[in-house]
């Protein structure tokens, strides 16, 4: 399948999230941390404003995964990523993926999310048992 | 108490937990990929781990400037809407190095004895 094969590579649509998806993650997830809902607490920080939770662009790309890949990214694999840069409210980002390795029935994607201005918020790798 | 706090073993969290789609429909709003329940009976990847972090979070607070440096899932079994699972975490490391803490979560969850998910996240304390 072309999807399985070395170098094969997919990517999102580009994609904003607003202030009010993050209070909404913070709100289903529970993780309420200022740094991502409360402007003024922002303002204090090294980063000035608000920004997304590093597990919620981490699920993106994980729905970015499961697109191509529907319930065998469900069933059988791994995910590991590195925070890189902050993403702030509004600001366009897209995933990446390209497949890297196909050994033992077990593919390796490197991913990654990267922002408008070129700048790479995520870097890391996915395995998926196929 | 903070999580800086905590000594290496300490146990964040021992309990069973219910992933509800009434919940996970929210968080997909959220990510605006609500599509994904429509398309499977399973759980995304990243959904059983954060509901166990925002219960940490709330018993344990963070320290004002933490950043989440990296996060690792290995997964070996489809976890089903509506599932219960058992969720255990602890703290896996919590050290100093050049003047800033890095704090280790470990994250296993279980279901009928077999483990679903295991995910390790690491945090930075400025």
């Amino acid at each position: 399948m072309k999807k399985y094969k070395l170098g094969y590579k997919f990517k999102s649509e580009p994609i904003k999230f607003s202030q009010q998806n993050v209070i909404e993650y913070a709100n289903a997830s529970g993780d309420q941390n200022p740094i991502h809902i409360n402007k003024e607490f922002a303002s204090k920080t090294i980063f000035k404003e608000t920004i997304a939770h590093g597990m919620m662009i981490g699920a993106f790309l994980g729905e970015i995964i499961f697109l191509e890949y529907k319930d065998k990214w469900l069933e059988n694999g791994s995910i590991d990523i590195k925070f890189k840069a902050p993403i702030f409210m509004n600001e366009k980002i897209q995933a990446f993926a390209e497949v890297t390795n196909n050994e033992n029935q077990i593919i390796k994607l490197n991913v990654s999310v990267i922002k408008n201005d070129g700048t790479e918020a995520i870097k890391g790798y996915a395995t998926i048992k196929i | 108490m903070k999580l800086s706090e905590l000594e290496i073993n300490k146990i964040l969290i021992d309990k069973e937990i219910t992933l509800s789609s009434t919940i996970l429909r929210k968080y997909l709003k959220s990510l605006q990929k609500e599509s994904h329940i429509n398309e499977t009976k399973n759980l995304p990847i990243f959904f059983p781990t954060a509901l166990i972090f925002g219960e940490i979070f709330k018993n344990f607070s963070l320290p004002d400037g933490t950043i989440h440096l990296s996060q690792k899932i290995l997964f070996s079994k489809a976890i089903a809407q509506n599932s219960n699972i058992h969720a255990f975490a602890k703290i896996n490391k919590n050290t100093v190095r050049a003047g800033k803490r890095l704090i280790s979560i470990k994250v296993n969850i279980h279901s009928n004895n077999s483990i679903m998910h295991e995910s390790d996240c690491n945090l930075l304390v400025s």
